[in-house]
């Protein structure tokens, strides 16, 4: 039954946010230069402001409009705006539903837990960036600036869900650029735009399930001799229904026995064998763990190993 | 059949003059003393037809009487980019004042110029001027100019009129502060400043000797820690005490660069930026 583990529902792993997050993040550290076109000097430096266009209209209004003591309009350019315009399943990333991760919990109360994770569920995420300009050269050069991180598309590496400390590497695909440039009519401002549509293809992530972690698997394990039949000579397994005769040769005596006596014979091994014996200390033989990405720093690793070397 | 020379209706040197005078009448009584902004180009581009290094330095005074009696043209809306307003505003102006006031390069107002508006206190940007009306062939003559303006969106151009409020409605371009150590002499409003070391320049924007910090803007990158500062102006001197960086800058007005910070904060949280990835 959907959602019936009340506890479970407490979980909002937040991926478009933190895609919103993303993305934003990609453009937040823009500087764009004005050279002079005859001395080649830098003229100024301007950080783009970058927002998310996706918001409540009423703050919107409230904290931007202009009233009668900030005269300011808080409008300029260039500036970079971007919306979220949907999702879609993508059927060819999906994996076993029934696979997923896991990891020991870090309470300490119940050392012995399991946090497990089922196989996230493939989306796409539709984004178009916006960036808006007053000059030609200002929005080629801001385009001109990001297009060849894609190509076609940019990595990201984000920690999803950090409980797991679970790391996804999410491609963000660069569809096409569109450009606007109103320069035709009299009296209308002309403003510029160049518009990036971009697909992150990411994962929504299903609720983290709190196992007991499994500490001993008990195996019943049960070797079935096989004799050669010495009448029909074909290798059969002693163990045959109830009552099937068979010939054997046992301790080099050649006579024939009921299969039920089979499971008797001594060459019928039946055993139950622990074969994962968990403590709290146990190391399993391993000297360090390394889970998935979190901690593990591979150049400092690198670094060691080079010392180390006579 | 020719036109009566007995009547002279476009011609009359003094009928011309009346009407001119009646004009200027009605737009002195009516209007406001407006600022007019000439537009100044330093690098003009003639491949993209374009010069984003456009300065308005000078302000005139002249009376403009404004068309509209109840409200702005043109709208506002919530666009992807914040809050866009697109308010326009018609204003009226003497051809003759404009004559008299001898704005230096304009034989007609340019259409890219600035007039400060005092009574809503903004800073409009002429789209298109009409120099037919109103008044349109009244005694032969064009007696004013009908200006179409439009809010003004800044782009990070310098204006520096050295008039208060003029600069102060431009508060949203972008100022980086720099605390200061050391100093010598007093820095001048929008003077040059030039880094000893870096060779980097900006303009001043404010200067509080008290709090021992500087506004500057149109820097042309960063100097460096402990670098001696020099006015060209005022030849006031100092040194930087320590580099502000462009995204740590808290000053108040830069309220839409908080959004950059945050997606940059929330994002160095989340993100594994891994200078080794060739993918990334």
């Amino acid at each position: 039954m959907f959602f019936s583990k009340i506890e479970e529902q407490d979980q909002y792993h937040q991926t478009i946010r933190n895609l919103v997050v993303i993305i934003g993040s990609l453009f937040s550290d823009m500087v764009l230069v004005r050279k002079n076109h005859k001395s080649n000097e830098i003229e100024e430096k301007i950080l783009v402001p970058v927002n998310f266009a996706n918001r409540d209209k009423m703050l919107a209004l409230v904290r931007e409009a202009p009233s009668v003591d900030s005269k300011s309009t808080s409008y300029s350019l260039p500036r970079i705006g971007f919306s979220f315009d949907g999702l879609t399943y993508d059927p060819q990333r999906q994996l076993p539903k029934t696979g997923g991760r896991g990891r020991p919990t870090k309470n300490e109360k119940n050392k012995k837990d399991a946090l497990i994770i089922y196989n996230a569920v493939p989306y796409n995420f539709e984004f178009s960036v916006s960036i808006a300009a007053k000059y030609a050269e200002d929005l080629t050069q801001i385009v001109e600036k990001i297009l060849p991180y894609f190509a076609p598309n940019l990595n990201v590496t984000y920690r999803a869900i950090p409980e797991l400390e679970l790391d996804v590497d999410v491609p963000i695909m660069l569809n096409g650029v569109s450009w606007n440039d109103e320069y035709q009519g009299l009296q209308e401002r002309r403003i510029l735009i160049a518009d990036l549509s971009l697909t992150a293809k990411s994962y929504i992530f299903p609720p983290i399930k709190d196992f007991p972690r499994i500490n001993t698997i008990s195996v019943e394990t049960q070797v079935i001799a096989k004799g050669t039949d010495l009448k029909s000579k074909d290798k059969t397994a002693l163990r045959q229904e109830v009552g099937v005769q068979i010939a054997t040769e046992n301790s080099g005596t050649l006579r024939t026995e009921d299969s039920s006596e089979a499971m008797t014979n001594p060459a019928n091994e039946v055993s139950l064998v622990k074969i994962y014996g968990y403590d709290e200390d146990d190391d399993f033989g391993f000297n360090t763990f390394v889970y998935e990405g979190s901690d593990y720093d591979e150049e400092k690793e690198r670094e060691q190993i080079y010392e180390n070397e006579p | 059949m020719k036109a009566n020379k007995h009547f002279n209706h476009f011609a009359f040197r003094a009928e011309q003059q009346l009407v001119q005078d009646v004009h200027d009448e009605i737009i002195q009584i009516l209007g406001v003393d407006c600022t007019y902004i000439p537009k100044e180009h330093f690098d003009y581009d003639l491949i993209m037809g374009e010069d984003s290094d456009t300065r308005f330095r000078q302000g005139y005074l002249i009376e403009m009487l404004t068309e509209q009696n109840d409200g702005y043209l043109g709208d506002s809306m919530l666009s992807k980019f914040g809050l866009q307003i697109e308010e326009q505003i018609v204003f009226v102006m003497s051809k003759r004042r404009f004559d008299e006031t001898k704005i230096s390069g304009r034989e007609r107002p340019h259409e890219g110029d600035l007039v400060f508006y005092p009574i809503d206190g903004r800073i409009y940007q002429i789209t298109f001027v009409d120099y037919t009306g109103p008044g349109f062939l009244q005694a032969g003559i064009f007696p004013n100019y009908r200006l179409n303006a439009e809010l003004y969106v800044p782009s990070e151009e310098q204006i520096q009129t050295n008039i208060r409020e003029i600069d102060d409605a431009n508060l949203e371009v972008y100022a980086v502060e720099i605390p200061l150590k050391d100093i010598e002499g007093k820095f001048a409003l929008h003077e040059v400043v030039i880094g000893e070391e870096s060779g980097m320049k900006a303009n001043v924007k404010k200067f509080y000797p008290r709090k021992k910090k500087i506004d500057l803007q149109h820097v042309t990158g960063n100097f460096n820690p402990s670098e001696k500062i020099t006015g060209q102006t005022s030849g006031a001197t100092a040194y930087v005490e320590h580099i502000v960086e462009f995204m740590h800058n808290e000053k108040e007005p830069v309220k839409r660069l908080k959004t950059n910070r945050q997606f940059k904060d929330e994002g160095d949280t989340l993100i594994d930026w891994d200078p080794n990835n060739p993918l990334s």
